[in-house]
């Protein structure tokens, strides 16, 4: 609901969320299919090396999302 | 005998017209139009003063407004206040919501007003007063008074206050448990309400959910070309939780100062989120916020310009008043350093 | 399947010489019954307890609840859990009504509940309107002899279906008061709507085995879902867990009873065809219970259902798969009644369910998942009043800022509702229901 606020505003804006069913039901626009609920942002079980990779090409996925044209909500993976 | 006041604008409290809308608040002894009906049929209370104000000067100076209307009150002894009906008036409705709202608040009494379902008042502050279902026009205020009258009455005698459609007001967004008669289980509810629905018969559904209004989708921009924030419900905080952020259904938000960081170290920052295994988290801030990442996005230009401020709550089981809100704050906050593009980390 | 359940109603349970049931009055011999309930030894300090409706008595922890059954025919009341396989859902069945056999221990854990047989508490819990016969007592093994988290209560679960077994052979050779016919083999009219029931089963969380929901004896963590005869459900083709709070996971008993089921027939070949049950489970994973919600929209095409009623049986993440099961069945054209408890919190003021979709438009909701309880002292507690202050349980703690410790001075208490064991009737017993204020 706090996207969907925020996106009123005018701002594009990306929902990174593991449960996307969840952010598809508080209508959100821009989903993009995070790792876990505990450790959104990477892969929870794997070396901090590679939990960094993760994390920089999850954001670099959501800067793509947010720079992509959509007709109506969509769930990127 | 209880104490009851009430508000009422410049038209029905007999002040004059539109070309009295500009008049500012004053505190009537006794009674006037709808007060004077309210009081002759509360059994349980006597109005004992009527709030007078122009809807003009309520909308345009609301907070003078609502101080002026408290300074009036100090020193008066009352216990509860009405307000309206304001029906489908807009600039009525809304001044009833803000008057309630402040005098609740600031006096500690119940609040009881009515409109039509459709005032923009409507929603405003749910859950401090109680908004009575109304008519659309003027014409229904045969019909509307004896509701804030019934309703009032209730409140005055510490009555039980039954769910909102027994008693005629707006859901203010609570769901309490009742019970029903023992041999009503879910089992034959279930399966009666299934019947009806595949029959095409009405039915009605025992926890209503309102279709999630869509937001118009916001154009694409180019990060590189953008000022980009990250805003998260993830429940990452400072280690000590300074701001008090609750695990759950919260209320507050925290906004924290990135300048001059790269990363989010262990043993600075913490999970509060009541709703899944903080360890992860805890262990590595940057699995709720990736701090590095996007440091290094913007030094390869990919990110034009990263806003300085972290803002960050707890996303479960908040509620959609307390989430509007917060958004809205935040969305000042970012406004005034032009924030066009926003990345939301959530479970 | 055909199943007739012979019914024996129950109206005392005393302690004799020999077990038997006459007149409605069940004796038990004491000796023989904690020597069934406990074969192998692995429970000690083992104590037989008769609780009775609206005695002033206080049960706890309470580790399962079961139904006292017997087959005629000799196969287990459980099979693969108490006795060899044999597909449940068939034959003769008999039953002792008005009672249950419940497994009582004295270190609570988070699957773990509460009865009052008389109160406030006992109004809320169909439990509570049962003769309990409880065993007490303690594992040999004491790793999970503490006050914490999560507990497999092994022995305790396979003690009370023991028991009940046992208990159950008091009536063979005898004819039932009255019999229940499951009986889905005649021809029902095609007219009628075809309907299933959605069961969610507790199966995420814990990976490592012993905790969760048993099907036909085995674990069901990674149970995909499937689909059973009705009469299987009713027949101890699947056994509760000990994982989810007491207060809206469905023990054993609920399974064997469940009156979601007996409605859906009462109905079947009347005003619906109820073609079966539907096992929806809750995996902490996003792909997974997309692919869960998917198996069960594929059967329900599969067995051209036009309806069904879906049940979220846990809160958290469950009622993901609860609101994406009735949105995928939905969008084949199966219209869904979901039935569910709301979570609002003591304030009232919170989301009823972490997600929220309007086209779950037709639910039955079975009240709140969090009441916060005051609770009068009882004359006799079965099992450890203390345990309350362990914080073992979820709904009763040691220490909080705003209402002190669950447990006070006197013997009564101040607790969440979480710990009343069946308080959100979930299986479809429940008379309460959330309203909006």
């Amino acid at each position: 609901m706090m996207v969907k606020e925020i996106e009123r505003s005018g701002m594009t804006v990306v929902h990174v969320a593991n449960m996307t069913a969840v952010a598809q039901s508080i209508g959100s626009n821009r989903i993009l299919k995070a790792y876990s609920i505990p450790a959104a942002m990477a892969d929870m079980n794997e070396t901090p090396e590679i939990q960094a990779k993760q994390r920089y090409q999850l954001m670099s996925r959501a800067l793509e999302v947010l720079n992509t044209d959509i007709k109506e909500q969509t769930v990127f993976q | 005998m209880k104490k009851v006041i009430m508000y009422l604008n410049q038209f029905y409290g007999g002040i004059g017209g539109e070309e009295k809308a500009d008049y500012e608040p004053s505190l009537l002894e006794g009674t006037v139009g709808p007060s004077k009906a309210l009081d002759d049929m509360l059994t349980a209370g006597t109005v004992t003063h009527t709030i007078l104000c122009g809807d003009g000067y309520m909308a345009s100076h609301t907070a003078e407004a609502l101080e002026k209307i408290g300074k009036l009150l100090e020193g008066l002894e009352f216990d509860i206040l009405t307000a309206g009906p304001a029906f489908m008036s807009g600039r009525y409705g809304v001044s009833c919501v803000e008057v309630c709202n402040y005098v609740h608040k600031n006096f500690g009494v119940p609040a009881v007003t009515c409109m039509f379902e459709e005032n923009p008042g409507r929603e405003m502050y749910p859950q401090a007063m109680y908004v009575m279902a109304g008519s659309k026009s003027g014409a229904g205020m045969r019909k509307d008074m004896p509701k804030i009258a019934a309703f009032a009455d209730k409140l005055l005698k510490g009555e039980e206050i039954l769910w909102s459609d027994a008693e005629g007001y707006f859901p203010r967004g609570f769901r309490w448990q009742i019970q029903l008669p023992k041999e009503e289980t879910a089992a034959k509810r279930s399966v009666a309400m299934l019947k009806k629905k595949l029959a095409g018969e009405p039915f009605e559904t025992e926890l209503p959910i309102d279709a999630e209004e869509m937001v118009p989708i916001a154009p694409p921009r180019d990060a590189s070309k953008s000022r980009v924030a990250f805003v998260s419900t993830g429940g990452l905080v400072p280690m000590g939780n300074p701001d008090h952020i609750p695990s759950a259904a919260s209320t507050r938000y925290g906004r924290y100062d990135l300048s001059g960081k790269n990363v989010l170290k262990k043993g600075e920052w913490k999970s509060v989120h009541g709703g899944y295994d903080q360890t992860y988290a805890d262990e590595e801030p940057m699995l709720a916020m990736p701090l590095d990442a996007l440091r290094r996005l913007e030094a390869e230009g990919k990110i034009g310009y990263f806003h300085p401020w972290f803002y960050t709550t707890t996303g479960n089981q908040t509620n959609r008043v307390n989430s509007v809100r917060m958004a809205k704050e935040i969305v000042e906050h970012l406004k005034a350093d032009d924030i066009d593009t926003v990345i939301f980390g959530s479970a | 399947m055909k199943l007739e359940i012979g019914n024996f109603y129950v109206k005392d349970i005393v302690f004799g010489e020999k077990t038997n049931y006459e007149n409605g009055t069940l004796t038990v011999n004491q000796e023989e019954a904690i020597a069934a309930l406990n074969p192998e030894g692995n429970l000690k300090n083992v104590e037989l307890y008769i609780a009775h409706p609206g005695e002033r008595t206080r049960i706890l922890p309470i580790k399962e609840i079961v139904e006292a059954r017997v087959r005629p025919d000799g196969r287990a009341v459980f099979p693969g859990q108490t006795g060899g396989m044999a597909l449940s859902g068939k034959g003769k069945l008999f039953a002792l009504k008005n009672m249950a056999v419940t497994a009582v221990g004295v270190y609570a854990g988070s699957g773990d509940g509460m009865l009052d047989m008389a109160g406030p508490a006992a109004e809320l819990t169909h439990f509570s309107e049962l003769i309990h016969l409880c065993f007490k007592a303690e594992n040999v093994d004491g790793s999970e002899n503490v006050y914490g988290p999560y507990k497999k209560n092994t022995y305790f679960r396979l003690g009370a279906q023991l028991l009940g077994e046992y208990i159950g052979k008091a009536v063979l050779g005898q004819e039932p008061e009255d019999w229940e016919i499951y009986d889905n083999t005649t021809e029902v009219s095609a007219e009628l709507p075809r309907v299933g029931l959605v069961l969610q089963l507790s199966t995420a969380f814990v990976k490592e085995p012993g905790f969760v929901c048993r099907l036909y004896g085995e674990d069901t963590v990674y149970l995909v879902p499937t689909m059973l005869n009705a009469n299987e459900v009713l027949d101890g083709a699947l056994c509760g867990d000990t994982l989810f709070f007491a207060s809206f996971k469905l023990f054993t008993y609920d399974y064997q009873d469940m009156p979601l089921i007996k409605e859906l027939y009462a109905e079947h070949g009347k005003t619906l065809n109820f073609i079966g049950v539907f096992l929806d489970v809750n995996p902490a994973v996003a792909d997974l219970k997309i692919r869960d919600s998917d198996r069960i929209a594929a059967m329900a095409e599969m067995m051209k259902l036009d309806g069904a009623v879906v049940v979220n049986t846990a809160n958290g993440h469950s009622e993901i798969d609860f609101f994406t099961t009735i949105i995928k069945l939905e969008e084949i054209g199966v219209k869904c009644v979901g039935q569910c408890m709301e979570s609002p919190g003591h304030g009232g003021g919170m989301q009823s369910k972490v997600m929220l979709d309007a086209r779950a438009n037709a639910i039955v909701s079975t009240g709140a998942d969090h009441v916060v309880l005051n609770l009068p002292a009882m004359d006799k507690v079965i099992g450890k009043l203390d345990s309350v202050n362990h914080d073992g349980y979820p709904g009763a703690w040691s220490y909080d800022p705003e209402y002190g410790p669950s447990l006070h001075e006197d013997g009564s208490l101040v607790v969440d509702s979480l710990i009343i064991a069946g308080h959100d009737g979930n299986a479809g017993w429940s008379h309460k229901v959330c309203k909006s204020y």
